[in-house]
């Protein structure tokens, strides 16, 4: 019987509530991704990622989450009307109480009337709330597995910001390797500020301006911006940098009732 | 890198002079859009075609913009070109010929300046790019700067898939099996193998004792050509003292037409499927391959499908794959279940009773009567 069991001797029972041992979870499986070169989208070699940074399975649920959660913290919240005690004017009761055959009414500033204030309208206020890091974290990764299930995630080995002469380059670039607007537009994440990459997608004269895509630095990211566009092109440190800042929730010890 | 803008500005007259756009609009207006100085003359008398901005110091007044109007230099001014009589509107010096500079008179001569390496007196090739005339970016030829590692138009056929493959494996495998590097296939969209190259008297897989499958060539003299090809080196000798030219065109000779032309209607040997089996589970041959055959038709493959494939005939497959269709119009039409109905008819575009009318026949007798009675005019045929 359980009962009758003999407790091994590694454990330690003196607290109220047992302490379960801690094991470190397995290693991860590895899965591999292309890395490219710029500009002519070579392939160079394979390159292993963890399966839970890049092969996660699909939440809706948790991407949903964040992106509320970005959008939300984006908002100015800088609407703002006045209200009855803000509008400009007398205090004076305009009317007497009774005896009218009307509304009973205080001063001119009542919401009711014309040139009153508004009632209950917009205040200036903060539209942020708050998201666990470790859901926040999942979701960005679950947007970057998304990707890379779908093929829409492209690894580039480092973005030449002087190769890039101007918007006309780019968009031969973009069109010739069908990453342009014929096919959905393309996302370029740079590790730092892009300078001539971002002037050369995100500029040009008339309609060019942001035809084929956008460029942007990796602090300028969300998880929106990572599922907005056809594809996402991707520095590789770019890449390993968002991974480290986004893995709160890994390399977790599990509590486990595996007994050593 | 910016590109800031900066107006030309003449050497002598110091006015800005309207380049780009700016010339267009200046043109119709019958503006001048560039000077007409002649050459400055440097201290030693050799004339130098300059277009450097001078010195602040040195420089002439900047002009406002609307001095664009003004054109015409003034004679009182010192300006080299100036005409004899002030003139409130532009007009061409009278001696064209001879040019007043200063103090002194010089003789224009007829110097083509559109000839490169004319020889010009006083012309100087350049020994840098300082003082050369610049231009931005965008107005180079995108096309030609822009080298892709693969071409543009894709192919997705059966054949030309299977042969590309095909080729790709023998590419690496020769290589690989000889001990050299595989990046100088990669300089080439095409491969530099032929038909001949991939049938079975040439090249098959052949297994080991491992169970792997493996490279095996005719003879050697195949083996050096398929490498000769490949490496583009035709230094690559064997026993054989033989020139490898000499052999190719004994192989020739001793290739009878009979044994190669099995295939009489397309006059190409047949190929086998050998290929097919070979394993692609080693990561850098998996790696090599997909890079070479995506190089060949044009086409790239996801991440997750290339760590699934084990061997090339998955490779085929993934090439072959047609991708989803995105709008619901053709994935409709490719529904077999929609085609085989035969009450149900599809349309690109929305069905009115005019598109009935045309199809019964109805419109056409609708038009030949309103001509007939002078109702409507014959109108070109519209297409519906």
């Amino acid at each position: 019987m359980a009962t009758e069991t003999q407790l091994p001797q590694s454990l330690d029972y003196t607290g109220i509530a047992p302490s379960l041992p801690r094991r470190k979870p397995p290693p991860p499986q590895e899965i591999m991704t292309t890395i490219y070169n710029f500009p002519d989208f070579e392939p160079l070699r394979f390159v292993p990622y963890p399966e839970n940074h890049l092969n996660l399975p699909l939440r809706r649920d948790i991407l949903q989450r964040a992106i509320i959660f970005e959008a939300d913290s984006a908002r100015q919240g800088t609407a703002s009307t006045k209200w009855r005690s803000e509008v400009h004017g007398s205090n004076r009761k305009i009317r007497p109480q009774k005896g009218g055959g009307q509304a009973r009414l205080g001063d001119k500033k009542n919401p009711m009337l014309r040139g009153g204030g508004v009632a209950f309208g917009p205040k200036p206020r903060d539209f942020s709330t708050k998201l666990p890091r470790k859901i926040y974290d999942l979701a960005w990764r679950t947007a970057l597995s998304y990707r890379y299930k779908k093929g829409q995630l492209m690894v580039v080995q480092r973005f030449d910001d002087d190769e890039v002469p101007g918007w006309q380059w780019m968009g031969k670039v973009m069109e010739w390797n069908h990453l342009g607007k014929s096919d959905g537009r393309s996302l370029l994440v740079t590790r730092r500020s892009p300078g001539n990459l971002l002037a050369a997608l995100n500029t040009g004269p008339g309609a060019t301006a942001g035809k084929h895509g956008e460029a942007k630095a990796d602090f300028d990211v969300g998880v929106k911006d990572l599922l907005r566009l056809g594809r996402l092109i991707i520095e590789k440190r770019a890449l390993d940098s968002m991974l480290k800042d986004h893995s709160s929730d890994l390399n977790m010890t599990v509590p486990s009732a595996v007994y050593e | 890198m910016q590109t800031v803008w900066r107006p030309f500005i003449c050497n002598h007259c110091g006015l800005s002079i309207a380049r780009g756009r700016d010339a267009v609009k200046s043109q119709r207006r019958g503006l001048r859009t560039r000077p007409n100085h002649p050459p400055r003359p440097t201290t030693d008398g050799d004339v130098v075609f300059d277009t450097r901005i001078e010195d602040g110091a040195n420089a002439p007044a900047l002009e406002s913009r609307q001095s664009l109007n003004r054109l015409t230099a003034s004679a009182e001014d010192g300006h080299p070109a100036a005409p004899s009589s002030l003139t409130t509107s532009y007009t061409e010096p009278e001696n064209v010929d001879q040019v007043q500079i200063g103090n002194e008179v010089f003789d224009l001569e007829d110097v083509d300046e559109d000839s490169p390496g004319s020889e010009a007196e006083g012309y100087v090739p350049a020994a840098s790019w300082e003082g050369l005339k610049t231009f931005k970016p965008s107005e180079w030829d995108a096309q030609a700067q822009y080298k892709a590692f693969k071409s543009r138009v894709s192919m997705r056929e059966p054949a030309d898939v299977e042969r590309a493959v095909h080729t790709s494996l023998v590419e690496i495998f020769a290589l690989r099996q000889a001990g050299r590097p595989v990046d100088p296939i990669y300089d080439a969209w095409e491969s530099v193998l032929d038909h001949d190259d991939l049938t079975p008297k040439s090249t098959s897989f052949q297994p080991e004792n491992d169970g792997s499958l493996a490279l095996r060539f005719g003879n050697e003299r195949q083996r050096q050509s398929i490498l000769t090809k490949l490496l583009k080196d035709h230094s690559i000798s064997s026993e054989n003292t033989k020139g490898i030219a000499a052999a190719v065109d004994e192989l020739v000779a001793n290739n009878s037409r009979g044994e190669e032309f099995q295939d009489g209607a397309q006059g190409h040997a047949a190929l086998d499927d050998s290929w097919r089996d070979v394993s692609l589970t080693d990561p850098k041959i998996r790696f090599a391959v997909m890079k070479r055959a995506s190089q060949m038709l044009g086409l790239r493959i996801n991440d997750p499908d290339i760590m699934r494939i084990n061997d090339a005939a998955g490779l085929v497959e993934l090439f072959t794959k047609k991708p989803k269709p995105k709008r619901l119009q053709e994935q409709l039409g490719n529904d077999d279940r929609l085609k085989g109905l035969l009450n149900l008819e599809m349309f690109n575009k929305r069905w009115t009773p005019h598109h009935k009318d045309i199809e019964l026949g109805r419109e056409k007798l609708i038009k030949q009567e309103l001509i007939a009675r002078g109702l409507a005019k014959s109108t070109p045929q519209r297409a519906h």
